[in-house]
């Protein structure tokens, strides 16, 4: 049994950010702050990361996750995401999460795109750690993907058995369903995570078949039916044993202490 | 410039809602409550249920959308029937608003749900349905026909395959009729009547990404006689998918549902 998550609106820059806080079970042995996933794949994922936020939560680390401006239940027009943005709101949340927790150095966790916020942290200030989930380095790579994906299920006759999948307002450009600003392809285009010199102990979170994206560092691996959501335009269910068991080897890794 | 506020409320059982609510001097006497779309959380599918709240809003309509037990940041799984569970939100959503009747409802089981709620409460003045209940019936296999004709030689030659073998041809993605809590058939065009006479308005919006409603004259022949009755605002969109993925789509479809609601619960 967990404290029961709450709920925020943070303050800051008139961004209108919102936010879930999952206080720790009795002695916070660490702060977790999670960078989601962006576009699709940030609702995609959003079931799995609340999930392990609980999870994490009873095992005494708690957890701040937060929807960038432009995403979810933040503020914010779709076209209004931008990578910059993103990095900027990751500071936010980061200064929330710290005033709940008191002085002790978090640990960021960055999911796919969600790396190159957590990475610019990570760059900037001293962490306790960094987890990176399945994380996406080469954005011009990423962009390919998305459009790639996109023009899949816009030509697809199963989502569009009458056709019509291809219409787009004129002037408008959309990425896996979202309208999205020529600023955030040109920042998608250009944006790479590199290693920083100043980085904490490094974690990847990957599917064990994967190739390392940062070769010789910890790795834990992704058991079936939780990194299967990337390559999905639709709603998935993750199953909770594999959540849990999740939890328990992040708990377990060797920034946190016992 | 931003004309509307949020709120968190608690819902109790762990279970939170987002109210988007107007400047109190614009609120108006009814609100709106968005259900989740399956199993995706609130703000909705490509986020229209977060913009749809927000424009209602502005316009002056408190709104409500939340996360059933078991989805997004509801962890806890449902341990009580839905029916129950929006029962007491319908109720704390008159406490957090002020509002005395509601338009409730969404996609698929949101729809279900909120046609459910209405036949039981009459604070529920308005429905939201989209991809709601319809029968196949003979419209259904004029609308297969359509579609047969339009195939493409690819298509015919999985026809004649899944024809040889016997096989059910693929579901559509995300909608599978026998999945959903719909009534014994005819039951919906008495309950249909029953919320026309307490005079509730309906919003029913069809697309064409189920795999069961393939033609307008389905919902016609579901609904019978009424399904004309002046409280239904009836729309077909072929080329809409289920889940609204094209910007072209959520943005008319929050357009056409503004205008609905203010034209039927101007205050």
């Amino acid at each position: 049994m967990s404290a029961a998550l709450q709920p925020l609106l943070l303050e800051g820059d008139d961004r209108g950010l919102f936010a879930v806080f999952h206080p720790a079970l009795g002695r916070v042995r660490a702060a977790l702050l999670i960078c989601p996933p962006f576009l699709h794949e940030h609702a995609m994922s959003y079931r799995l990361f609340a999930m392990l936020g609980g999870e994490l939560a009873q095992r005494g680390i708690a957890v701040l996750r937060f929807d960038y401006h432009g995403m979810g239940d933040s503020a914010g027009e779709d076209s209004a995401f931008s990578l910059e943005g993103a990095r900027h709101d990751a500071r936010i949340a980061l200064d929330a999460l710290r005033s709940r927790i008191g002085g002790a150095a978090p640990i960021v966790l960055g999911a796919r795109g969600g790396a190159f916020a957590a990475a610019s942290l990570a760059d900037a200030m001293p962490l306790r750690g960094l987890w990176l989930w399945q994380p996406v380095t080469d954005g011009a790579q990423y962009l390919a993907d998305l459009e790639t994906l996109d023009l899949a299920h816009r030509r697809s006759t199963r989502r569009y058995p009458n056709g019509g999948g291809e219409r787009v307002a004129p002037g408008d450009r959309t990425i896996v369903g979202l309208p999205c600003s020529a600023t955030l392809i040109e920042e998608i285009k250009t944006a790479r995570v590199e290693r920083g010199a100043k980085w904490p102990p490094l974690t990847l979170i990957e599917p064990a078949d994967a190739a390392p994206t940062f070769p010789g560092t910890r790795r834990i691996a992704l058991a079936n039916g939780l990194s299967e959501w990337v390559t999905r335009v639709d709603i998935d269910h993750f199953p909770p044993p594999a959540v849990r068991d999740l939890a328990d080897r992040l708990a377990a890794s060797p920034e946190i202490p016992r | 410039m931003m004309n509307f506020t949020e709120e968190t409320i608690d819902l109790g059982e762990g279970v939170f809602g987002i109210v988007s609510q107007p400047p109190p001097d614009r609120k108006k006497k009814t609100g709106v409550i968005i259900f989740n779309s399956g199993i995706l959380h609130r703000p909705g599918p490509f986020r229209m249920h977060a913009r749809l709240a927000r424009r209602l809003a502005q316009l002056g309509y408190p709104t409500l959308r939340f996360d059933f037990p078991g989805v997004g940041d509801s962890l806890a799984r449902a341990t009580r029937p839905p029916m129950q569970i929006v029962r007491d939100v319908l109720e704390r959503a008159q406490q957090a608003t002020g509002c005395t009747r509601f338009v409730a409802g969404g996609i698929c089981s949101a729809a279900d749900l909120g046609w459910q709620l209405a036949l039981e409460d009459e604070r529920v003045a308005g429905v939201l349905l989209i991809d709601g209940l319809a029968r196949k019936g003979r419209y259904f296999l004029l609308g297969r026909l359509r579609r047969a004709t339009r195939k493409s030689l690819g298509g015919w030659i999985d026809v004649a395959r899944r024809v040889i073998t016997r096989a059910k041809p693929p579901p559509t993605i995300e909608t599978v009729e026998n999945l959903r809590d719909w009534p014994a058939p005819g039951a919906e065009r008495r309950e249909l009547r029953a919320l026309l006479e307490r005079g509730a308005a309906l919003f029913i919006l069809f697309s064409g990404g189920t795999s069961y409603f393939l033609h307008p004259g389905q919902f016609y022949a579901t609904y019978g006689a009424d399904a004309r009755a002046p409280g239904i605002d009836f729309h077909y969109w072929p080329q809409c998918d289920h889940m609204m993925y094209s910007e072209i789509d959520r943005a008319g479809f929050i357009d056409t549902f503004a205008e609905w609601l203010t034209q039927r619960f101007p205050d």
